[in-house]
């Protein structure tokens, strides 16, 4: 019995290991070099992007100003809710407070809800709040918007455009154009309220208006 | 002894093979699942994610898809002159539409997507709208808020 048993266990062995060899030699299909090959590239880019990002990397400016709603305040800590996140001060021992009607206050005239403006630096690892402004957010507000779309209608007699938003087919934006709007080409040139044409592609400055008319700042002619 | 060794070997060879099939077609499985739950690796585009910007656009048919950024001055900055200098990147040749509460501007990228623009400010908190239209008619938006002030902070 052993005699049939060592060959053909030793058979065995040699036709299955040979065999794995074979098999963990066999170069890796085409999708796997195009894998390690798309990776490679991947890794390669973003090496790039990093090393030109520590490039541009710029000396951070220590003096910034905030604007957000007091959360917090002390004679040494003030903190403020802004729009995307919590700021942190150590209120500097020469802080200046100033009101809405640029008035200086003092600290204690400062309420948690209030909106301020807060100028500061950074100096050995802290921020220090040095001049902390009372606002008034609606005044801060850029309240012009950007608009590309297409020339659906121009009404010559109302100097009223209807502007397809090209990001927004849905949506009929009527623009009222006055003396005080500025119509441009591209490239600068002037142009009258005349030239514009039906199915002009524009790009259009408007501030937000009543009756769902927005006056137009400007109008850039885009072809 | 010529026929038992004829056995001995026609088993080894069926054993051998046997074994080896299905260590083949094991591996080959897990191969295949490691394939399957691989992540994707999409070729890098120009067209990156957008964190910090604040997208104005709420349309889904053209969605914001290419970057725009603002290299300086940065976010926040406190400036003590009343004219700072725009610099950013875009698509390349896109058209930038910037607004201040003062002034708008509008100016071309150039071939690789830089632009640079001298802007007016005015006195206190100055919150910019940076709008970007590429050669595809998509559009992205960033906002930059800059404080004008002469007051001594150090």
């Amino acid at each position: 019995m052993k005699f049939y048993l060592t060959p053909l266990l030793l058979l065995a062995i040699i036709f299955s290991s040979s065999l794995n060899l074979t098999y963990a030699q066999t170069p890796t299909s085409g999708t796997t070099i195009e894998e390690i090959q798309k990776i490679r590239e991947v890794i390669q880019q973003k090496v790039k992007d990093k090393l030109q990002e520590i490039n541009q990397t710029q000396a951070i400016n220590p003096k910034k100003a905030y604007v957000g709603v007091i959360a917090e305040i002390n004679d040494n800590i003030l903190k403020i809710n802004a729009k995307d996140k919590v700021y942190d001060f150590t209120i500097s021992d020469d802080a200046t407070f100033v009101s809405l009607k640029l008035n200086k206050i003092k600290i204690t005239d400062l309420k948690v809800g209030q909106n301020v403006l807060v100028l500061s630096l950074a100096k050995d690892d802290l921020v220090y709040a040095k001049k902390v402004i009372l606002v008034d957010p609606a005044t801060l507000e850029n309240k012009k918007n950007v608009s590309v779309g297409k020339l659906a209608d121009i009404s010559t007699t109302t100097s009223v455009l209807i502007l397809i938003p090209i990001n927004n087919k849905n949506r009929e934006l009527q623009i009222k154009v006055d003396s005080k709007t500025d119509i441009i080409t591209r490239d600068n040139k002037k142009l009258k309220f005349s030239d514009l044409k039906k199915g002009q592609k524009i790009t259009c400055i408007y501030t937000n208006g009543q009756n769902s008319t927005y006056p137009a700042l400007q109008i850039i002619t885009l072809d | 002894m010529i026929k038992e060794l004829s056995l001995a070997i026609l088993f080894g060879l069926l054993i051998g093979f046997g074994l080896t099939g299905t260590i083949y077609f094991v591996k080959q499985g897990q191969s295949n699942k490691t394939k399957q739950s691989l992540p994707k690796i999409s070729a890098p585009t120009s067209a990156p994610e957008n964190k910090n910007n604040d997208t104005q656009n709420n349309s889904p048919d053209n969605a914001q898809s290419f970057d725009l950024k603002i290299i300086s001055p940065q976010n926040n900055d406190i400036i003590a002159t009343s004219k700072t200098t725009l610099n950013g990147q875009t698509d390349a040749d896109s058209l930038v539409v910037i607004t201040t509460p003062i002034k708008n501007y509008h100016l071309d990228a150039d071939s690789e997507g830089n632009f640079s623009l001298p802007i007016d400010l005015e006195v206190g908190y100055n919150v910019i709208n940076i709008t970007a239209i590429n050669q595809n008619d998509q559009e992205a938006h960033m906002e930059l808020f800059i404080t004008y002030s002469t007051t001594k902070l150090e």
